[in-house]
Order: structure tokens, then C-alpha cells, then sequence
């Protein structure tokens, strides 16, 4: 997400140029600046980062690592994994862990559907943007 | 020594660390936000890992991602270069918890440093000469009217968090000490998290004139002479040059002593550059210290035929220092020029953008130190830094005719850049002459223009 | 940020490091049971780590906010629910305004750890908001807590205060835990069945060598005749060698005394300032957080460990919390 002060020091940045119009788009966050007729800048509402997303039933979709850690299938090592092939999840549901320096981060599914495929595995280090599952809408 | 180095950085300071791994046989690993996947650090490092989204705060400042990524990546070290975390004590302690080495100094050092109050305040005690200024941050805004009467206006009022040029405020009359105080401690609290402020007298037509040095874990130090960096707007630097043009090799040694004296007050190791600000009458006095490798580092590399980046890597690995500081020679002259992606002409708005056509000059004895390549991006994320051009010559003189002619040669076209600005500058009669002081450009820059 | 009680619980009092520096003066340091729960329990809201938090002992007590607050729980799992949904551990949690937080059955360990951003407002007493029920001396009142109590927080800090309004921003009925948290490594199955650590205590020598071998090779049980103050071991009987005229001397958190029965008991946080038993162990600092999370019933047995051993997990585990502090002060 982009933060109010960014948005604001765009703006400024666009209200001195003699540009009209400024896209950002940042992975599955876009925004967008225009000039409105009175010559002030307006800002339209930015999409939600990894937000709630529509599919066509059946299509294939990766559930991306949105953060840099090493991936965990379960809470701790004594509990049973979040999710497994085959498990059913919805927006909400958290299909797995990343952690950096020991801090834990959930990561959920933001997308309705069932688990075909797990990508990775337990103690794997994935990077930002890297597939962790594949779910059938 | 250090076998693999994780480069917590971008642009043209990772290549820069890049091209010294390679010198000493190190494996280079880079992180990267996603927008820089395909920029050149990333496709020069032997190893590269995306550890999160275009945002600064999401990447390149991410402490735990960075960490975690040098650990899965089995670095042993981390260079922070300059900006982003390079001056950040916590990031370097978190390193050193973690079992990595922090390339640059201890923690503590940082901090000490990094507080300008209280790096006043060492220096005062390990005899560098400071600028008149008050004792500690100001408590009480009566004491700091007394105080500002005792230092002489105009005053300069500096966040104790602050640093690189931010964070200041000149004063020029008793009566608008007050409001401008309140003012300064609520944006340093703002910027910094940190209200504290402090005031030191504000010298006119000074020169910012800092010293390199490079310390070894040892407690071997050296310096490496000093830089020039007067040609400033609003406290940013534009330009540099080694040596500077009012410091003879008598106040070269004067200087040096002092900046070494200020690098073992704090049991520095690594590379360093001590501030100081020269009046007219040639006194010197500290103003900071940055504990970092700096952007202007290779004027210095170009007159002392040294490698900066090579020996903050050795001297970080264990290695004793590779200079004595009778093998360190000032010899001819350099000058560096920044090239950023700025509208000159209308108040240096950052101008990013693809760049269409980029065709930096080949001549000898110029150096260009980037990142960009053709077809590459500006992005608005970070700074807007095209090219470092750095030009020797054996008189200040050639190099200021040999950096004419880079200029002149250099050709970029896709964004607005600097280069114009600086072909003005150098061809000023002032600059020539070598005058000009910390507030020259501010003060004609329109008439700079319209030459 | 602040809540009522309305049910009390077992033993809920406010702890923190302890009343340090007035043992001398025979004044007990009392102090949370398990130290790194606490510790992390502040750095999971931004509290300075010397903060108090509520130590909630096996059956925990109902508290209803009062206002939005923002909390974390650590230490025992003692199933915590708010408005009758289950929450999360070990990470930051914002609570809205009229919630009932409820404890159920104890499903680890034995001492739960609540701490709330911008700390607990009650007075210091020599230096600390440590509760000390037999003296009635600190935290809330001098006691335990009881129905009808308020405790509201101190100023919370300004990441605090951030991370309530993000969490609490995209609207939540009775709470929203934040997505990330901390593990606490010592309450592990694994590690809750290790042997306790200990260095050799200041009168070891006086003992039998038939009870130093059963010290180091036996199991011994925690009685139910445990508390704050010591932990009542029953198991092989451990003797002198002979009478010993002992003067009272120095004890502390984790010594391990011996009275006449031979039956040990370990010095938990509520110590008296000086025993008068023969002390046969010291448990090691860095065991002395799990040793707190075992229930009575549970058996434990020792192991000795070399001085710079014992200093070296210490320090490892100042090391994990100093890295922890930094990775959660950044987390965006």
C-alpha cells in the first residue's frame, strides 16, 4: 500500500509538473493521479494490495509469498500443517507461515478454492512474489 | 576474510560493491525490491533475492527480510553502502546478534556519531575544534535565547537526529528564535522521531570541507585527504573535487590529525568521512560525521590512486589496513559531478522516466560510476541519480576541461538531467577561481541560469 | 486502554522485573515468574520491556474492556477467548471497546503473561509495579486481582497507537489480531521435558555423594504445595553428610534449598531475602522461564552444566530477544 505522505508528495510532484495525468501500478496496487479541471489534483481510491480477487470457476491461481522468509506448512513444529492438497480455503483461510528473524507471518489465501498444488517446502526460503501453492478456484 | 557479501542496496553503490567482490574473489549477493529485478546490480551479482515491493520501507529498509535473506543466503557479511540502513546502529547490532559482519563500524560508534549532540560533545572532549554552538539539545527556550546571544547571529538550528543537510534551520534575528525553534523540534520529531535540537553559530561563505578516513579493527587509522563539497543547493551536495582550493598541505595535516583524532575517539573501523567547515580565516571546525562510504568516495579514489570500497571489504574481513598513511599521496585533481534526473530549471523537480538514449563519454582519465542502461527506468521510489561523472586531471584546470568535455559528450535523452546545470557551474568565473562557499549557488543560481 | 474485571481468576497479579537492589534490606524482589513471556509480551506492544503485564496463573479471569486497547498474551496457552471466539497468541491484538476477554481450560504450561499498550497505571513502589500478595505490597493495591477492579494503561507509544488503528481500521467487531507473532521456544513440548539445568550450589559439597547422585540421575515431582515462592519437590530424599550449622545467607530466584526432611524446594520469584537452609543447586537463569510454565504433577530431573555453558544459553537468549525487539520495532 502506498502511504498518505507518498500520495501527498506526488501530488505536490504532479501539481508542479505539466503533466495531467500519473499511473502507478506496484504488483496488484495501482494508483491513480489526475488533474481535475480546476487545475487541483484529485486522487482516485487505491485497489487493495493483494486484495479479494474475482476468478472464472475452475482457473488456476498461485498464492505468492508476500514477503521475503522461510516458509512454514505448520504454527509450530509440533502442530499439524495449515493446509494440505486438496484442503479447502477460502479468503480468510491461513494456508502457511513466513519468517524472518524469527518473527512469525501468517499468509492467508485471498482467494476462494481448493489446494492442488504445494510449490514449496517446509524450511524452504522463498523471495517476495515467489508461488507457495496453486489453488483451483 | 569475507567469502560471500550481501549487498543491502541498489543502483550504482551495489555495482559498486559488485565490481569489488569480484577484485577480491568474494561471492556478491544483491537484494532487490521488484521493480529492480532488472536493474544492473541484479543482473551483476552472482546472486540475487526479490525480498519485497518497490516501497523503500518495504525493501531496502526492511530490516528482518534483509537479515533473514543474508542467513538463507549464507553470507557472512552485509554492505549497507550509503542511504537506506547504512547509518541505522539497530541494523547494524541486529547484524552482529545474527552472527554477521556489519561492513562499517560498531554500533555504538553509529550512535555516537549519529547523534549530533552528543558527537559534539566527543569531539569537544577528544580536542577537535567545533563550531561555537550550545552545550547539549535545548531544554528550555530562554537558556537557548542566551545561548544564541553568546554564539552570534546568525544561528543555525540542526536536529540532533538529523543529518546529510536535513533537519536545519538558519536564524537571522533574535525574534524569530523562538518560533523557529518550536518549528525545528517539531519537524525533527516528524522526520527523525526525535525532537532534540541544538544551535551552532551559522558561518557565511564558509567551505564544506570533509576528510576520508579509513580504520582498521585494529585501531589503525588514516586519512586520505579531504574533499571540497562548498557547491551545495539547500545543503544537498552537487559537485565535489579533491584537493579542495583554500586547504594547503600544512591544513591538509591539521585537518587529517583531527579527523583521525574524532575517528578513535569513537574506536571506529571502517570507512568514514569526517565534516568540517572552513571559514575565510582558514579555521576549521568539526560539524559531523557520516559513518558510512560516501557517495563522493571516488574523488578521493582518483587522487590517491586508492580503492575505498576494496578496503572497507578487507579491513571488515579482519584484514590489517592496506595504506600507512605515508603511502597516501594527493596527486593532480578530481572533480565529481552528480547527474540526476531533475528539471534544473524549474525548481529541480525529480524527472523520472525511461531513459531513450544513454551514451556516456569515453575519454581518458574520466570515470562514470551508474547503473542506468539504455531503456532503463527512473523510477519515482528512489533517488533520482543518473551518473557520478568523475574527472582527473594534473591541474585543477585539466580536470575541470576534461569534466567540460564528458559533459559535453555525455548524452541521455528520455528525462530532464543535471548536466546543463553543471557545464554553467563550471564554466562560472567563481567556480575557476575556486570561491565559492556553502550558500554561492543558492545565492546565484538565477544568474548561473541565465548565462 | 483499559479494562474491568469481572471474574478474578485463580491468581492474577501485575508483575515485572522485581523490586531490584533492596534484597539486602530484606525486602523480597518478587518479579514475573517467567521472565522472557513478560519481555516479549511488552515488545509485541511497544512497551519498554520493563513494563508490568498481568501474570494470570492456570484458571485466568474475565475482563471486560472498557476501551480499545490494545493487548498481547504470552506464556501459558490458557485457551483465551474474546466475545467466545479464540485468539491468537503471541502477537499484538486490538481489542474494541466492550469485549469480554475469558480464559478456558490450561492447555500449557501454567503462567499466562497479558500485557497492554502504554504499560499498567499504578504506582511504583520502590522501584517496581511487582505485586507482593503476603507483604500487600505494588501492583494493583498490594493484591491480587479482584471483581470490580479497573486498570487502565499509561501513554502508549506511537507505534502502538498506529498498529491499534490499523488493525482496528478495517472495522472489527470484538478484536483483530495483527498477522504475525512470536515464538517462545522454552514452552515447547521438547523443551518442557528437558532436563533443568543447575550449577552447584553454595553448600553442594555438604551433601551425601549417594544424594548428589540421585540430584543428577532421579526424577522428582513438583507438589501441589507450590507457589510464587517455591517450588516443593518430592523424590528421593537428599542428606548431609553431616550436621550443619548454617547462618542465613544469600538466596535467589532459582537456589535450590534443602530442609531437614530432604525434601528440596526450588526459590521462585517471591524468595525470601535470605535462607537458612543448606543450598545444594542453583537452577541456571536461562531455565529458570520454563521452570515457571511447569504445572504441579510434572516431574523434572537436573543436569548439571558448566558455568560458561549456562552463561552462553543466557546470552544466546538476550541475543534472540535483542533480535526479536528489532525485528517487531519495524515490522510495517
Amino acid at each position: 500500500m502506498i502511504s498518505i505522505e507518498e500520495i501527498k508528495d506526488l501530488m505536490k510532484t504532479l501539481d508542479a509538473s505539466s503533466l495531467q495525468r500519473l499511473e502507478i501500478k506496484n504488483g496488484d496496487c495501482s494508483l491513480t493521479i489526475e488533474k481535475g479541471n480546476s487545475g487541483k489534483a484529485m486522487v482516485a481510491t487505491p485497489s487493495a494490495q493483494r486484495g479479494k480477487q474475482e476468478f472464472r470457476s475452475g482457473a488456476m491461481v498461485e498464492i505468492k509469498a508476500p514477503m521475503v522468509g522461510t516458509f512454514y506448512a505448520a504454527a509450530d513444529p509440533e502442530a499439524e500443517p495449515f493446509v494440505e492438497v486438496g484442503s479447502a480455503v477460502n479468503p480468510d483461510t491461513v494456508v502457511c507461515v513466513l519468517e524472518a528473524m524469527k518473527l512469525f507471518t501468517e499468509v492467508t489465501a485471498d482467494c476462494g478454492g481448493e489446494i492442488a498444488e504445494i510449490l514449496v517446502k517446509n524450511g524452504d526460503f522463498v523471495e517476495y512474489g515467489q508461488p507457495l501453492f496453486k489453488v483451483k478456484v | 576474510m569475507i567469502k560471500k557479501l550481501l549487498i543491502a542496496n541498489r543502483g550504482e553503490i551495489a555495482c559498486r560493491a559488485i565490481r569489488a567482490c569480484r577484485e577480491l574473489g568474494i561471492i556478491s549477493a544483491v537484494v532487490c525490491s521488484d521493480i529492480d529485478l532488472d536493474g544492473l546490480a541484479a543482473q551483476l551479482a552472482d546472486e540475487r533475492y526479490c525480498i519485497g515491493s518497490a516501497q523503500a520501507k518495504k525493501s531496502y529498509l526492511d530490516i528482518a527480510s534483509i537479515i533473514a535473506t543474508a542467513k538463507a543466503a549464507e553470507a557472512d557479511a552485509i554492505y549497507p553502502g550509503y542511504g537506506f540502513l547504512a547509518e541505522n546502529a539497530e541494523f547494524a547490532e541486529a547484524c552482529l546478534n545474527e552472527g554477521l559482519i556489519f561492513v562499517g563500524p560498531s554500533p555504538e560508534a553509529i550512535r555516537d556519531m549519529g547523534d549530533k549532540a552528543v558527537a559534539r560533545q566527543t569531539m569537544k572532549k577528544a580536542g577537535v575544534p567545533i563550531i561555537p554552538g550550545t552545550e547539549d539539545v535545548i531544554e528550555d527556550i530562554g537558556q537557548a535565547s542566551e545561548a544564541a546571544q553568546a554564539i552570534g547571529y546568525p544561528v543555525l538550528i540542526k536536529a540532533s537526529a538529523g543529518g546529510g543537510g536535513k533537519g536545519m534551520r538558519v536564524v537571522d534575528r533574535p525574534e524569530d528564535l523562538e518560533r523557529e525553534i518550536r518549528q525545528a523540534m517539531q519537524e525533527a520529531e516528524r522526520s527523525f522521531g526525535n525532537s532534540g535540537v541544538y544551535l551552532e553559530k551559522y558561518l557565511t561563505s564558509a567551505r564544506h570541507v570533509e576528510i576520508q578516513i579509513m580504520a582498521d579493527q585494529y585501531g589503525e587509522v588514516v586519512h586520505l585527504g579531504e574533499r571540497d563539497c562548498s557547491t551545495q543547493r539547500r545543503h544537498q551536495k552537487l559537485l565535489e573535487e579533491s584537493p579542495s582550493p583554500v586547504v594547503d598541505e600544512n591544513l591538509r595535516q591539521q585537518m587529517g590529525k583531527a579527523a583521525v583524532l574524532a575517528a578513535k575517539a569513537v574506536n571506529y573501523a571502517g570507512a568514514g568521512t569526517v565534516e568540517f567547515i572552513v571559514d575565510r580565516e582558514k579555521n576549521f571546525y568539526f560539524m559531523e560525521m557520516n559513518t558510512r562510504i560516501q557517495v563522493e568516495h571516488p574523488v578521493t579514489e582518483a587522487v590517491t590512486d586508492t580503492d575505498l570500497v576494496k578496503a572497507q571489504l578487507l579491513v571488515a574481513g579482519g584484514s590489517h589496513l592496506p595504506w600507512k598513511q605515508q603511502d597516501i599521496r594527493v596527486k593532480g585533481w578530481a572533480i565529481e559531478c552528480r547527474i540526476n534526473a531533475e528539471d534544473y530549471r524549474h525548481g529541480f523537480i525529480p524527472c523520472p522516466g525511461q531513459i531513450n538514449i544513454y551514451r556516456p563519454p569515453k575519454l581518458e582519465n574520466v570515470r562514470i560510476d551508474s547503473a542506468v542502461f539504455e531503456n532503463c527506468n527512473i523510477t519515482p521510489f528512489y533517488d533520482s541519480m543518473i551518473a557520478k561523472v568523475i574527472a582527473w586531471g594534473a591541474s585543477r584546470e585539466e580536470a575541470i576541461k576534461r569534466m567540460l568535455m564528458a559533459l559535453e559528450d555525455f548524452k541521455i535523452e528520455g528525462v530532464q538531467t543535471t548536466i546543463g546545470l553543471h557545464e554553467k557551474i563550471l564554466s562560472t568565473e567563481a567556480f575557476r577561481q575556486g570561491k565559492i562557499g556553502t550558500s554561492y549557488l543558492e545565492n546565484h543560481l538565477e544568474e548561473i541560469l541565465k548565462a | 486502554m483499559s479494562f474491568k474485571v469481572l471474574s478474578p481468576g485463580l491468581m492474577s497479579t501485575l508483575q515485572d522485573f522485581g523490586r531490584q537492589g533492596y534484597q539486602k534490606e530484606g525486602v523480597n524482589n518478587s518479579g514475573a515468574m517467567d521472565i522472557i513471556s513478560l519481555r516479549l509480551a511488552n515488545m509485541l506492544v511497544g512497551n519498554d520491556e520493563h513494563e508490568a503485564a498481568l501474570e494470570i496463573t492456570l484458571a485466568g479471569p474475565t475482563l471486560e474492556f472498557t476501551a480499545d486497547t490494545l493487548i498481547a498474551i504470552t506464556g501459558a496457552d490458557l485457551s483465551p477467548m474474546i466475545d467466545g471466539i479464540s485468539v491468537k497468541m503471541n502477537r499484538p491484538v486490538a481489542v474494541v471497546a466492550g469485549s469480554v476477554l475469558k480464559f478456558g481450560g490450561c492447555l500449557k504450561g501454567c503462567r499466562a503473561y497479558l500485557s497492554m499498550a502504554g504499560g499498567y497505571d499504578v504506582p511504583m513502589v520502590m522501584g517496581s509495579k511487582s505485586t507482593y500478595v503476603r507483604g500487600s505490597v505494588g501492583g494493583y493495591q498490594g493484591r491480587a486481582l479482584a471483581k470490580g477492579d479497573v486498570l487502565g494503561s499509561g501513554q502508549a507509544g506511537s507505534y502502538a497507537r498506529h498498529l491499534l488503528k490499523y488493525l482496528l481500521c478495517k472495522g472489527a467487531r470484538s478484536f483483530r489480531a495483527a498477522s504475525w507473532y512470536v515464538s517462545l521456544p522454552h514452552l515447547s513440548g521438547k523443551e518442557m521435558r528437558r532436563p533443568i539445568g543447575i550449577l552447584q550450589g553454595l553448600q553442594m559439597g555438604a551433601f551425601s555423594d549417594e544424594s548428589l547422585h540421585d540430584l543428577l540421575t532421579k526424577q522428582f515431582t513438583i507438589t501441589n504445595a507450590s507457589d510464587r515462592m517455591g517450588y516443593r519437590l518430592e523424590g528421593p530424599r537428599l542428606l548431609l553428610k553431616e550436621q550443619l550449622e548454617m547462618i542465613s545467607e544469600i538466596a535467589v530466584f532459582g537456589t535450590v534449598q534443602v530442609p531437614a526432611d530432604g525434601n528440596p524446594i526450588i526459590l521462585m520469584a517471591d524468595h525470601q531475602s535470605i535462607a537458612g537452609y543448606p543450598k545444594i543447586a542453583q537452577v541456571i537463569g536461562a531455565d529458570l522461564p520454563r521452570l515457571a510454565q511447569m504445572r504441579p504433577g510434572t516431574k523434572i530431573s537436573f543436569r548439571e552444566v558448566p558455568l560458561k555453558e549456562a552463561e552462553e544459553q543466557l546470552l544466546e537468549m538476550e541475543r534472540y530477544l535483542s533480535s526479536l525487539k528489532i525485528a517487531l520495532k519495524h515490522k510495517a
